[in-house]
């Protein structure tokens, strides 16, 4: 046993010293002790004196609490983790058979013990419940085992999940040609080869080579149904832009005529622009459309039939497909890599059905642009703030005064900030800039600026982490030495110079570690960011290729998608909550893992700086 | 100097003054860091400027501009019965007894048409729209005609508009024919016109004169009302179905009838509910009479008969409905209007259960009689004509006084009117139409109505609600901030209740007992908590610990005490450990002290069961013969399973396991306090001669002891005060998923690492000095930290918890996500509840700005903005205080 250090210091029992010195002696007196207690309590030996003043249960008691902390928080952690890690791992697929005649394949997704109650047994004759109820008894207590089985097959069924009583199945395995389609629509589908077609025509009906087949033929489906997305968003994007910004121009126009400001020539030749825009636009569409349709008819020669557990048959569309495979064939590194492109199609790829498939690349996108935006407001703003209060302003009280205020916004809460950045920043500030910028699209009566947006967000979110890049700035600057200023004023350097030779650069790590704090703050704020622009579903991406003026291709005005609003989002807006939970524990996991990184680059940042200034201290 | 400049040895003068670039660059920076710093703190002062300055217009008076007097708008040529306008504020008409209607212009006060109701001369009672352009005549043949009177709004492209209308202006107005034209910005003329259609006299079932009538219901089917010259109350309901083809409409009617007592005097008002379900006959001594017409067919039947005015030298002057026809506005004589609705006391007594009871006193302030009341279409505000020429507002369910409108006091107002969007006030006096522009955005706030009890219409008594939205047009929205500012509370009791002891005690753990070694991985790891994003809590409250708990709710309540109370007994057990082993062991006690979780646990889920076994059986009985049917062992049926105030006993259950939750730690607390006040010295006495083991096993019976004491106790008293009192319906009552429990327990988690880490912070820095000397004087490490180092810590701790609970107050995440946020005012530990914070989440993106709800909502954010901010300065105020002092020592 090596405690050598806790050995030293703790007091050990029947040691006369502890016994003599009456405990009461060493704190405030309490109330209850009255002097006579203490000249009895004097006379007293024993071990009871030692044992009591230890107050064991008391420590027990305290650190209990830490141990309950610590395991709640490393029990949320680890919870998060498991989950979300194994999301996208891919498990066999079963098939089960029950006593009512139905069946069920799909993945297993989670199991409990349950109390059956009527409906539980629905569907079955009295004489099988009385047996399944006696051996339930026998067995455990009464409770059943069950397990929700992820069905799929939403446009047939109607439902994505079943559960599945265990007592209840009489036939259960994995079909080896058991297939997994994850679609673009509708979900997943599961079940099992039929025949492959390519214009109609059936090439094949084994299910090895139908699979063959269908991988064969895949991946140029896939591309095409890239190219053709390409087509539609990127494309007819871009000429959807320039025809809205030129209908703009011409209704800006309109409406400067009817004040009277310009002239009837003006009038029309903006309208004759426009004119010539709307035809090439409709030339343009009619150019890609005819492009979609070329790949799509590519597309449509092929087809896969495939049957499902329960018999019936369909035609799957190649292109709606973004995986496939067969779960119960897979070996360790087919699984490896099937997990890796999940989590590829994760990071990378744009959310489909309702968030709850696919990526959150946007939502990523959207945090990091938030809050690199945020940060470009709040730090010069913090530093020039913290260096007013810290280096040029008289000490009194009104700056103890100011410096209390500062530290106390830290604590208030977040949707008020919110509010404040819907009603001044959005509504007031956004609302006057359209009126003077952008007065066509106020008459259309869809705002620009006037509503929330990226660029409101972030100065909601600057002005909220402001208190803390105050803070920390100001306690870096305090925290350098006055030696070195006053050592710098002797050498004759003004004050500007000292501050930004001597002063500045110490402060340095303080700064940054107030920087990335602040950046850590932001991106897992999400109330305000409800009020100030986040959303769901964001068409666009705050950055792409469309330039407009002033900004280029920011676009500061435009609502964003948000990891930790999705994550609300998601968990309590959508429809199919069930699928949608791994997703959520995913982002989740994502979100703390990004915020986790910039706090430890911050703790990293302040030791490494401190370590760098550390001999050069006076 | 009078000597040369010295030369410097590297031969080059040196240079006595600072450069002037230097200086300007550095009052520059001074300038610069000076605006830019000031004007950061300033910015964000702003914030709670901005939200003051969109609270405070709420409050602000209405505002009246200076009266209009419309010259020669209508000639008065009978007694005037109704008067309205359309939205613009352009055109009103008027209609009198002698059946015509006069249409004018409200700007120029010129005739512009003159209406004659159909067969007019017959006409003998009639039944004006409050909302909507229904309108309904009786005749002396006892028929009635149903039909519509409303403006027409038709379109005119300017190309072929008439020469007169094509140099109009933008929002010029011009006559036009029969009404009113005027140019609209987007360059078309817009015409307004009034029109009446009424269809085929539908036949009552006499031919008795209509004396009076009211009428209610939809287009396709409204109900009648109406009393006859025969004393006869009849209710028709009518259907009306129109032929498309020809455009003209059929009726057919069903109904009942009932013939009235005689009295000396007929009635002067005939008023029929919105549903159609009661008639409420006035007399104008204040004698009302209400008839229930649920079922006009099958019987209508007088409810309840009582005086509306009390003062015998009163009369009743004026009558109208609030819009909703549900309140009936009642003015005197002495000018003051009462507004009374049915509610559903106890005992009302008569047949269905209701009583028609006066809710609302406007006061008339010295006005005279009270001769014309008008409510808003929207609103529930009401513009009341007195006999001298007043015109006042009021809103009826705050009792707020609006405004007073003067006309020049030499007739008595005959009619009143608002316009349909409110801005507009128009009065008939004499045969001068007196017209003012009105601006009450927010009538419904007051500070009464906005913290105290207020009583709406349909409620029993006056209440504390938050409804800002609802379906339908005549909603009226509730903002009472009390239910929101009691979830906050609620939210924040419950999560302070659970996060500041553990958080405190593991912070004394942390500072006190705690390995340097591990310390330096704890403190980082809580920590970094603080900084997690409160959606991911939110999100496990919510979808993972919710219905997780929902399962095991006794479980998880005996865990509350179990986990606790194993690690007591693991620490009385680690006594009897001999001690050299003891002081070994002693860098691990954390170890050995988690160790005693899973014990608590397992307890746990051996007590829940058997408690839920013990004290939460139901027993469903037959309400008829009072007999067992079934019954079941849990505890949220338990929970739901309390009997109604009246009527026959569906369940029966005992009431001591509801105690039992609150008296189980309370007499944990008892029974522990008298342990180290009574026994301790007693058996410390008793022990002088004992050996340590001897004296520690005696310690662990002693707990064992007062463990056994400690549940007979709480069950002796939860079995006492269940003999009076169920605690159902107190603190405890129906479980929700979402509740203040999950609420208290996430949130609690969330404000444990800032309460932590301040308290921590707190007792790390208290002077080493401090700690040795109480060390070095003989004290164990247990008795220096209670007795030294958290007396000198504590205003650190107090500031901890503060900010703790500036943290829960404000906390909007989590309790969107798991407090379910409907605002009820419930202590109810198993029931959920909405905080100001959630709900600006939810409402705010819905407010139109600059509405009464947008204002609200901030009013809500001050209201939280103050809160904080409030408690932040105390704490902080108090850290730095005792700081200093702490310093000193």
């Amino acid at each position: 046993m090596s405690s050598a250090p806790a050995r030293t210091t703790e007091p050990v029992e029947n040691v006369p010293v502890v016994r003599t010195v009456p405990s009461a002696v060493l704190g405030p007196r309490s109330k209850g002790k009255a002097p006579s207690s203490r000249v009895r309590r004097k006379r007293t030996g024993g071990p009871g004196n030692s044992l009591y003043a230890q107050g064991e249960p008391m420590v027990w008691l305290t650190g209990g609490a830490l141990a309950v902390c610590m395991c709640m928080i490393v029990g949320m952690i680890l919870l998060i983790i498991g989950q979300g890690i194994t999301t996208f791992w891919p498990v066999p697929i079963v098939s089960v058979e029950l006593k009512t005649g139905e069946s069920y394949m799909g993945e297993v997704t989670r199991t409990e013990w349950f109390t059956p109650g009527h409906n539980a047994f629905q569907g079955l004759d009295e004489e099988t419940i009385a047996a399944i109820q006696a051996t339930l008894e026998r067995e455990s207590d009464g409770l059943a085992h069950r397990r929700l089985v992820r069905t799929g097959n939403f446009e047939l069924t109607n439902t994505h999940f079943h559960w599945v009583n265990d007592f209840a199945v009489v036939k259960e395995d994995t079909p080896e040609w058991a297939i997994i389609f994850e679609r673009r629509i509708a979900g997943r589908f599961y079940g099992t080869p039929v025949s492959f077609s390519i214009d109609g025509e059936v090439v094949a009906t084994d299910p090895a080579v139908v699979w063959r087949e269908f991988e064969k033929y895949h991946a140029g489906v896939i591309d095409r149904a890239k190219q053709r997305r390409k087509l539609e968003t990127k494309d007819i994007g871009k000429v959807n832009h320039r025809e809205e910004q030129t209908r703009q121009t011409m209704r800006s126009v309109e409406l400067r005529a009817e004040r009277g400001q310009a002239t009837d020539a003006q009038v029309r030749s903006a309208r004759e622009s426009f004119e010539e825009i709307h035809t090439w636009a409709r030339s343009e569409h009619h150019r890609i459309m005819e492009r979609i349709a070329a790949l799509n008819a590519e597309n449509n020669r092929y087809s896969i039939r495939m049957r499902t557990v329960d018999g019936r048959e369909t035609d799957l569309s190649l292109a709606d497909i973004v995986r496939a495979y067969p779960a119960n064939q897979l070996g360790i590194g087919n699984k490896i890599s099937i997990y890796f492109s999940r989590w590829g199609e994760f990071l990378t790829d744009d959310p489909r059905e309702a968030n709850s498939e696919g990526g959150v690349f946007p939502a990523i996108f959207g945090t990091v642009i938030m809050t690199l935006i945020m940060t470009i407001f709040v730090v010069p703003f913090g530093v020039l703030a913290a260096l007013y209060l810290r280096e040029y302003a008289k000490a009194g009280p009104i700056v103890s005064a100011v410096r209390v205020a500062i530290n106390n916004l830290a604590g208030v809460p977040s949707i008020v900030f919110g509010v404040f950045g819907l009603g001044f920043l959005c509504y007031i500030v956004g609302g006057g800039i359209d009126n003077v910028f952008f007065p066509a699209r106020v008459a259309d009566g869809t705002p620009t600026y006037g509503k929330g947006g990226i660029l409101w967000a972030s100065l909601t979110l600057a002005l909220l982490t402001l208190p803390v890049v105050i803070v920390a700035t100001e306690e870096a600057l305090a925290a350098v030495p006055g030696s070195m200023r006053e050592g710098s004023y002797a050498c004759g350097a003004s004050k500007w110079q000292t501050i930004r030779r001597i002063v500045l650069p110490r402060a340095m790590p303080g700064i940054m570690t107030g920087m990335i704090l602040a950046m850590a703050r932001g991106a897992g704020e999400v109330a305000p960011l409800m009020l100030v622009g986040a959303v769901k579903l964001a068409p666009d991406l705050p950055i792409d290729g469309n330039w407009t003026w002033p900004f280029g291709p920011l676009h500061p005005e435009r609502s964003f998608m948000h990891l930790g609003f999705h994550i609300y989002d998601v968990g309590f807006q959508s429809p199919n909550s069930e699928a949608a939970k791994p997703m959520v524990f995913t982002t989740t996991l994502l979100l703390i893992c990004i915020i986790a990184f910039l706090n430890l680059a911050a703790i990293w940042l302040r030791s490494r700086l401190k370590r760098k200034f550390a001999g050069s201290a006076f | 100097m009078t000597t040369p400049e010295p030369r410097s040895f590297t031969g080059r003068a040196r240079r006595r003054k600072t450069k002037r670039s230097v200086k300007i660059v550095d009052a520059l920076a001074r300038l610069f860091i000076t605006i830019g710093g000031f004007g950061t703190i300033i910015a964000v002062s702003t914030v709670c400027i901005f939200l003051v300055a969109v609270v405070v217009p709420m409050f602000f008076d209405p505002k009246v501009d200076d009266p209009q007097v419309v010259k020669q708008a209508v000639q008065v040529v009978s007694e005037p019965l109704h008067v309205a306008v359309d939205d613009y504020n352009l055109m009103g008409w008027a209609a009198f007894r002698d059946g015509t209607i006069q249409v004018f212009s409200l700007e120029t006060g010129e005739q512009l048409d003159l209406l004659e109701i159909p067969d007019r001369e017959r006409m003998t009672a009639w039944s004006f729209p409050q909302r909507g352009d229904q309108v309904a005549f009786g005749y002396a043949d006892g028929t009635i005609r149903l039909g519509t009177i409303g403006f027409e709004l038709s379109f005119i492209n300017v190309e072929d508009a008439p020469e007169h209308l094509r140099g109009l202006a933008p929002l010029q107005v011009a006559q036009h024919k029969n009404g009113l034209a005027q140019l609209t910005r987007e360059r078309q003329i817009r015409f307004l016109t009034l029109k009446l259609e009424l269809g085929e006299p539908i036949a009552t079932g006499s031919d008795s004169p209509i004396m009076l009538l009211d009428h209610t219901g939809s287009a396709d089917r409204p109900i009648l009302a109406s009393r006859g010259a025969d004393n006869v109350l009849r209710v028709n309901q009518v259907r009306v179905r129109r032929n498309m083809m020809t455009g003209r409409s059929t009726y057919s009617t069903t109904g009942g009838e009932l013939v009235l007592e005689h009295t000396p005097k007929p009635p002067s008002h005939l008023k029929l509910s919105g549903l159609g379900d009661n008639v409420y006959l006035v007399w104008s001594d204040g004698t009302l009479q209400r008839y229930d017409t649920r079922t006009p067919a099958a019987n209508i039947f007088l409810v309840e008969q009582l005086d509306l005015i009390d003062d015998p030298a009163t009369e009743l002057t004026s009558i109208a409905f609030l819009i909703g026809k549900t309140t009936i506005l009642v003015g005197d004589s002495r000018g003051n209007v009462n507004a009374w609705f049915r509610t559903r006391p106890e005992g009302a007594g008569t047949a269905d259960a209701m009583r028609l009871t006066r809710v609302n006193r406007m006061e008339g302030d010295g006005a005279a009689a009270v001769t014309s009341i008008t409510s808003s279409q929207r609103k529930r505000m009401i513009a009341v004509g007195h006999a001298d020429g007043r015109v006042r507002m009021h809103n009826v369910t705050n009792q707020r006084f609006l405004l007073q409108a003067d006309t020049d006091a030499s007739h008595s107002v005959s009619t009143v009117v608002l316009n349909p969007r409110d801005n507009g006030l128009i009065a008939l006096a004499g045969d001068k139409v007196w017209h003012w522009g009105i601006n009450v955005p927010h009538p419904e706030v007051s500070i009464r109505a906005i913290f105290g009890r207020v009583w709406y219409e349909g409620a029993d008594k006056p209440e504390f609600v938050w409804q800002s939205t609802g379906g339908t047009d005549d909603f009226e929205s509730k903002y009472g901030l009390v239910p929101l500012i009691f979830g906050t509370i609620k939210a924040t009791f419950y999560s302070m209740l659970f996060g500041v002891p553990l958080a405190l005690l593991a912070a004394i753990y942390t500072s006190e007992f705690l390995h340097k070694r591990v310390k330096s991985m704890v403190k980082p790891t809580v920590e970094m908590m603080a900084s997690l994003p409160s959606v991911v809590l939110g999100f496990l409250a919510g979808l993972v610990v919710a219905p997780f708990i929902e399962d095991v709710v006794p479980t998880t309540l005996a865990a509350l005490i179990t986990i606790p109370f194993s690690f007591l007994l693991a620490s009385y057990v680690w006594q009897m450990l001999p001690g050299n082993l003891r002081i070994r062991l002693d860098a691990w006690r954390l170890g050995f002290i988690t160790v005693a979780i899973p014990l608590g646990i397992y307890l746990a889920t051996l007590f829940g069961p058997l408690a839920e076994a013990a004290f939460f059986k139901v027993d469903f009985l037959d309400p008829a013969t009072g007999a067992v049917v079934s019954s079941e062992t849990s505890m949220r049926t338990w929970l739901s399973a309390r009997n109604a105030e009246t009527g026959p006993a569906m369940f029966a259950s005992s009431a001591v396991g509801g105690w039992f939750i609150l008296f189980l730690p309370l007499s944990a607390l008892l029974i522990g306090l008298s342990m180290t006040r009574l026994v301790n010295p007693h058996l410390m006495g008793r022990s002088t001669n004992w050996s340590w083991a001897k004296l520690a096993s005696a310690d662990l019976v002693k707990f064992a002891i007062g463990a056994a004491a400690t549940v007979v106790v709480a069950l002796a008293l939860s079995s006492a005060f269940s003999f009076f009192w169920d605690a159902r319906g107190s603190y405890i009552d129906t479980y929700v998923q979402r509740n203040a429990l999950i609420v208290g327990f996430i949130m609690g988690f969330a404000i444990i690492p800032i309460i932590y880490t301040i308290a921590d912070d707190a007792m790390s820095a208290v002077p080493e000095h401090l700690r040795s000397a109480s060390l070095g004087a003989g004290a164990t490490r247990w008795q220096t930290a209670i007795r030294i180092i958290i007396p000198t810590a504590m205003s650190g701790l107090f500031s901890a918890v503060m900010i703790g609970f500036g943290r829960a107050v404000g906390e909007t995440m989590i309790v969107l996500m798991a407090a379910g946020n409907t605002p009820v005012l419930e202590w109810n530990m198993f029931n959920g509840f909405r905080t100001l914070s959630a709900n600006i989440a939810v409402e705010m993106s819905e407010a139109v700005q600059n509405s009464t709800n947008y204002r609200m909502l901030f009013l809500a954010a001050l209201t939280l903005f103050t809160m904080t901010f409030i408690v932040n300065t105390v704490a902080e105020t108090v850290r730095l205080r005792y700081r200093k002092r702490a310093f000193q020592l």
